[in-house]
């Protein structure tokens, strides 16, 4: 039944199905053969797509979307620009910085990754910074967007095993900055290296004047990022403020008409309905994985290879990191959680400590050649072929693994927030 | 026919009732939309402001946002938003992607009336009973299934039309 079941899917998305029809398609065969009553399948897709906490996916994106409109990434740049552009190599963090601030208010790292790469590339390339540099670091630094909360990814994850959405974000926010700080410190290696210019210190009132003009959008992340950090929201309701305040800005810069509000929000839902019918295809899938005892017989054979558990971690960590390499990466969680989180529990873990490293290891794929969306993302702002960035972007990878071994092996960086702050 | 991120088959071809129906179900994709960022935002309002939370809101949240996702299950047709690997389709000559589209296309088409024809048996047996806070029938909030994956069959229909014709055409 298992085998019938993958080698279908696998066959159906080679062929170049959308995943949720695939996933549909492989399971109806599965449920078929085993004689079971396909009316589960439409049931179980409503049942899953039936949660509070999912509606924190579409307000994100339209957050995300609406801050975009405002022209806030201007904004944020020329902030990151004044604090930290005197620095050797100025525009590489600068984008880290800009991506760190943008990922307090935005929950994907495709939208944080178009947004910063339609401004910063170009004006890398024209201070003479080599183009794969200027990819590379657009498209690492965006990652850290479903990271550091809000996250859509962390959404979807939270509401699929039940975990509080609240304590995920928390969890996140480590490793969040200790991925910026390796970006930060890849950014100064490479600027020493490839010699690249830097721009000159801004006076104070330069700096005052980029605070002030930066002033309503660093409201948007102290409201958001604060407001979930604080406890004072839920993630869903922290949302549908990220939403008011982003939608208040767009319209206060006279950025949007009514128009681009209608075509925006549509837009918004296509890209939240194709997310989200994942998860609701998903389900009949991993219903038949779960009857046919997977995650046990899986949970068997990784004790075989070893009892420790810090090797059987470290075999999960490379199984989520080569399947992201070939699948993106929302889809490639949603498929993979009801199998791993149980393993979880049978190895000892803490869930959230968990589901945090299976977030940035998935997060790692979206940057992996030869699948990885946002490469592809980012590549397309610039018309550059995938290639440009195919050598160092392994780099990154490398920086970003070794934030995740780290996360994996240190409780204390997920774990501290939380505990701390449900206190 | 099927470039990435491109419109709805031959948008300008498209009978004047199609296209209505296209913009009406448009609007009701934004329409859900809408209900859900307004109702979550007025919910929060109502806690903070004046510490009187609407239970019922909840409840229509949930349900505007299964009926946004699934209504824009065959626009995500139309529009190619769907994730899907490509890389196939990349590789084979022209005339073999043509005939590997409309292999995809009638499959898709396949699975959506599938979708219609469960969803619809799954609707009609639950129709006696209704949900707790706004007292629709749990049928109605079902049909969010079978009603959108009839757009979704609609659109690949069309789409392997188009492309079958297109074969013809060459």
């Amino acid at each position: 039944m298992l085998a019938s079941l993958f080698l279908s899917f696998a066959a159906l998305l080679l062929l170049g199905l959308p995943i949720a029809y695939a996933l549909l398609l492989s399971a109806a065969l599965a449920l078929y053969v085993a004689g079971i009553d396909l009316s589960i399948v439409p049931q179980r897709m409503f049942n899953s797509l039936d949660s509070f906490p999912l509606v924190a996916v579409p307000l994100f994106v339209f957050a995300g979307e609406l801050m975009n409109k405002a022209g806030v990434s201007r904004r944020l740049i020329a902030l990151a620009i004044a604090l930290v552009g005197h620095f050797k190599g100025g525009l590489g963090h600068v984008n880290v910085v800009s991506s760190m601030l943008f990922a307090g208010i935005s929950g994907s790292a495709t939208a944080d990754a178009a947004a910063l790469g339609k401004v910063l590339i170009p004006a890398m390339q024209r201070e003479k910074y080599d183009l794969d540099f200027a990819i590379a670091i657009t498209a690492a630094s965006a990652t850290i967007g479903p990271i550091i909360p809000p996250s859509i990814i962390m959404v979807v994850y939270g509401s699929m095993t039940n975990l509080s959405i609240g304590q995920l974000f928390l969890a996140g926010v480590v490793p969040g900055f200790l991925m910026g700080a390796s970006f930060l410190l890849l950014s100064y290696l490479y600027a020493i290296r490839r010699n690249y210019p830097s721009h000159s210190p801004a006076s104070w009132r330069e700096l005052r004047q980029a605070f002030r003009q930066a002033f309503f959008p660093l409201m948007a992340v102290a409201i958001v990022f604060g407001g979930i950090v604080g406890g004072v929201f839920t993630p869903t309701e922290a949302g549908a403020v990220a939403v008011a305040y982003t939608l208040l800005l767009s319209l206060a810069y006279d950025r949007i008409s009514l128009r681009d509000l209608y075509e925006t929000a549509f837009r918004c839902a296509l890209l939240t309905s194709a997310i989200l019918i994942i998860l609701g295809a998903a389900s009949s899938f991993s219903w038949v994985v779960a009857r046919a005892q997977l995650p046990g017989l899986l949970g068997t054979a990784i004790v075989e290879i070893s009892p420790n558990a810090a090797v059987q971690l470290l075999v999960i960590i490379l199984f989520i990191l080569v399947i992201g390499m070939f699948l993106e990466g929302m889809a490639a969680m949603i498929i993979l959680i009801p199998v791993l989180s149980p393993m979880s529990l049978s190895m000892g873990m803490d869930p959230i400590h968990f589901a945090t490293v299976v977030v940035v290891g998935i997060v790692i794929g979206t940057i992996t050649p030869p699948m990885g969306l946002l490469l592809y993302v980012t590549c397309g702002v610039v018309e550059a072929p995938l290639r440009t960035v195919t050598r160092i972007i392994w780099v990154f990878v490398a920086a970003m693994v070794a934030v995740l071994l780290l996360t994996a092996y240190v409780p204390a960086i997920t774990t501290f927030l939380p505990t701390l702050l449900a206190r | 026919m099927s470039a990435p991120g491109g419109t709805l088959p031959q948008r300008d071809g498209l009978p004047g009732v199609l296209r209505l129906a296209t913009e009406a179900l448009k609007a009701a994709v934004v329409g859900a939309f809408a209900l859900v960022v307004v109702t979550s935002f007025l919910q929060v309002v109502a806690r903070y402001v004046f510490a009187w939370p609407f239970a019922w809101a909840e409840e229509l949240v949930r349900l505007a946002n299964i009926w946004c996702v699934l209504l824009a299950v065959g626009f995500g047709i139309a529009y190619s938003a769907h994730f899907r690997i490509g890389i196939l389709s990349d590789m084979l000559p022209p005339r073999l992607r043509r005939v590997l589209d409309i292999v995809v296309q009638g499959l898709m088409a396949l699975i959506a009336l599938g979708m219609v024809v469960l969803g619809a048996s799954f609707v009609q047996r639950t129709m006696m009973t209704s949900t707790p806070m706004l007292g629709i029938p749990h049928g109605i909030a079902y049909a969010a299934v079978p009603v959108g994956f009839a757009a979704a069959l609609a659109v690949s229909l069309a789409r392997l039309v188009a492309a079958l014709r297109d074969r013809e055409a060459r």
